[in-house]
């Protein structure tokens, strides 16, 4: 059994922490675009979806994730090729999703 | 309609139970799939995790054959389930009895449905391998398709009664003056059905399959306790990989990057959830 | 006078579902040597010795009773807290309240094999390991979702004029909560405490990890002496036997209104 130092913060990483971090002020920031500009209500996509602008954040990121994973899996090494791609595949889900 | 303040107060404990006892295991479990650990000290290693189980080919396997169990099971319960759903009388006192005696399978406890059905498959002198070898089948666990046969049966015993449950909630829904308008139009059974039931139907069958979908994706004591993961790994699923290497210690990362990605799935099918069970529309 | 046929179909389901539970029950009278070596529908000499062993030997029944101290913590605990979240979605407009209420559907479909092995980390951490509270309140986190998502189906049934005209009649939020809105959805809460029950003690992943000696309820002795005596099939089929009476005596007890709940509280 690891011992009582380990979840005496989990030793928060920086990795793991920017991670958390951007996930929150992204949703903060949906919350703040909501605020200023409210809207973006359910609009039809190009997968026969309704959408909102906080289904659309969900979607790019989570798929976003499964294109990494996908690139890892089965292209290379470098995770930055797969950034670039979930990167590409944010700003698809947002224009037409 | 209530203030703002009453609300907070209301969801707070809520929120603040579901952050303790579930974001923040999870959030641990993240950290364990990007760290490498000795004893207490932890490393980051980034994606090494992931890639060594994407690119494993045990993984790969474990996920085909998840997915095609998930598949099979559905495939047999849904339509089963439904099927007795819409023979079940919607109000009576049968229908009652019947329904409690449905929960029964629902009550009990998965090792229970794995020992019980171990029982039933004992060789020679379990009820089922003798019916088997009655119809002349020599049933074995060591042979691949009784194995998977097995399961699938187990499964189905266990939970087709929450399909049929579920069916028969929505289908008692629906309101007599819908019936009767459908008659007074002459429609065709088909017709009632298309018409009349499947649109409520949709609602509930879709919850069920997607609560049904995950449950039998991470699938773990059954073919643990019944098969032992098969005849060699004929019946290992993904979940077995983040249990086994929690027992070694220093395998924490590669099963907690297997939960991770099991976890991506478990996403997108609550946010099919999310979409057919919320309407987009305000309510004032 | 028409008479209805018998349906055949949910008839012959029934049955079939039924046919293992007898079988379990002929196990739990039968000896292992009967089980393993014969094939009979019922013992020609049964025996109450796996009975008698429960109800003797103090590790076996007090499985049952930690079970149902860590069961009947989490459905207090877990409606007690969803009955207020529940009227704040059913009532309430607040922001982020779909991305909430996604989150409390996201967990129910989270397995526990997946949490368990953080849990086992977290509480033994915070010195709570092997104790009821543990898997009380690690069972929370898919048992609140459940909780809430019945209920405030159920609130939203009541018309939010009852909650108007309680409060011109100046209730406060609190008493309207205890001599309006409660009474009113009581079978749906019965309902709910069943589901939450029967989603608790049948969970076995997190009881078995998080318990060692203190407090190992059934499921964990159940999964014990199954790795340890591969064949103890008459102990297993009377413990699980004993095992289904709290559950059954729930279900009985609300079963007019156990198909609202699988409707999700919504009647409509």
């Amino acid at each position: 059994m690891q011992n009582t130092s380990l979840i005496s913060w989990m030793a928060w990483t920086w990795p793991t922490a920017v991670f958390f971090i951007a996930i929150f002020l992204s949703i903060a920031a949906m919350g703040f675009w909501e605020y200023k500009v409210p809207g973006g209500g359910p609009r039809h996509g190009v997968f026969g979806l309704d959408t909102t602008r906080g289904d659309r954040l969900f979607i790019s990121i989570l798929g976003g994730c499964f294109i990494m994973l996908g690139w890892l899996g089965l292209a290379s090494d470098s995770i930055w090729g797969g950034l670039l791609v979930g990167i590409v595949w944010m700003f698809f889900v947002f224009r037409w999703v | 309609m209530i203030s703002r303040a009453q609300t907070f107060g209301l969801l707070a404990p809520a929120v603040l139970l579901l952050i303790a006892t579930g974001v923040i295991p999870l959030a641990l479990v993240f950290f364990y799939s990007t760290h490498e650990n000795f004893g207490s000290e932890f490393f980051f290693v980034g994606v090494q995790w992931y890639q060594e189980a994407l690119l494993s080919p045990d993984f790969q396997f474990n996920v085909l054959r998840s997915l095609l169990f998930s598949g099979l099971a559905l495939g047999v319960e849904m339509p089963l389930g439904l099927f007795i759903a819409l023979r079940l009388p919607r109000e009576g006192r049968l229908t009652s009895v019947l329904v409690v005696l449905m929960v029964l399978p629902l009550l009990t406890p998965n090792i229970v449905v794995a020992y019980l059905f171990k029982a039933l498959s004992l060789p020679l002198y379990g009820p089922l391998t003798w019916m088997a070898s009655w119809l002349g089948w020599d049933f074995n666990l060591n042979h691949v398709f009784s194995a998977w046969f097995l399961l699938i049966v187990m499964d189905c015993w266990h939970w087709t009664s929450l399909i049929v449950l579920f069916a028969h909630a929505g289908l008692k829904a629906i309101p007599e003056e819908y019936y009767r308008a459908a008659a007074v139009d002459a429609a065709t059974p088909w017709g009632v059905f298309r018409f009349v039931q499947w649109p409520r139907l949709k609602l509930m069958l879709g919850i069920a399959a997607i609560l049904r979908f995950m449950d039998s994706f991470m699938i773990y004591a059954e073919p643990l306790v019944t098969t032992h993961g098969g005849p060699k790994n004929a019946t290992t699923f993904v979940a077995r990989a983040f249990v086994q290497t929690k027992k070694t210690q220093f395998e924490l990362g590669y099963g907690s990057a297997v939960s991770v990605f099991c976890f991506m799935i478990v996403l997108v099918f609550a946010f099919a959830l999310f979409k057919l069970t919320t309407r987009q529309e305000h309510r004032a | 006078m028409k008479t209805k046929p018998w349906p055949m179909v949910p008839l012959t389901f029934v049955c079939l579902l039924l046919l293992p539970i007898y079988w379990l029950i002929a196990m739990a009278f039968k000896t292992d040597a009967e089980t393993t070596k014969q094939l009979t529908l019922w013992s020609p000499h049964p025996t109450f010795d796996n009975f008698v062993a429960i109800f003797t030997e103090r590790d076996w029944w007090m499985g049952y009773v930690h079970a149902g101290i860590y069961v009947l913590m989490n459905v207090v605990l877990s409606i007690g807290i969803a009955i207020p979240a529940a009227y704040a979605f059913s009532r309430g407009r607040f922001p982020f309240q779909k991305p909430l209420f996604f989150s409390f559907l996201l967990f129910r479909l989270i397995a526990p094999v997946i949490l368990v092995v953080p849990f086992t980390e977290i509480f033994y951490d915070i010195g709570l390991f092997d104790t009821h509270a543990a898997v009380a309140l690690a069972h929370c986190y898919f048992n609140l979702p459940v909780a809430v998502w019945i209920l405030e189906g159920a609130i939203s049934e009541v018309p939010f004029e009852v909650d108007q005209s309680a409060w011109v009649d100046g209730y406060s939020l609190f008493a309207f909560f205890r001599r309006v809105m409660l009474p009113t959805i009581a079978p749906s809460i019965a309902v709910t405490a069943f589901f939450c029950f029967m989603f608790s003690w049948v969970e076995y992943v997190l009881a078995g990890a998080l318990t060692a000696v203190h407090t190992k309820p059934i499921n964990g002795i159940i999964s014990r002496i199954g790795d340890i005596a591969e064949g103890d099939f008459g102990m297993l089929a009377a413990v699980s036997i004993i095992g289904f009476i709290p559950g059954l005596i729930f279900m009985l007890m609300v079963r007019r209104h156990l198909v609202e709940g699988f409707s999700l509280g919504r009647v409509r």
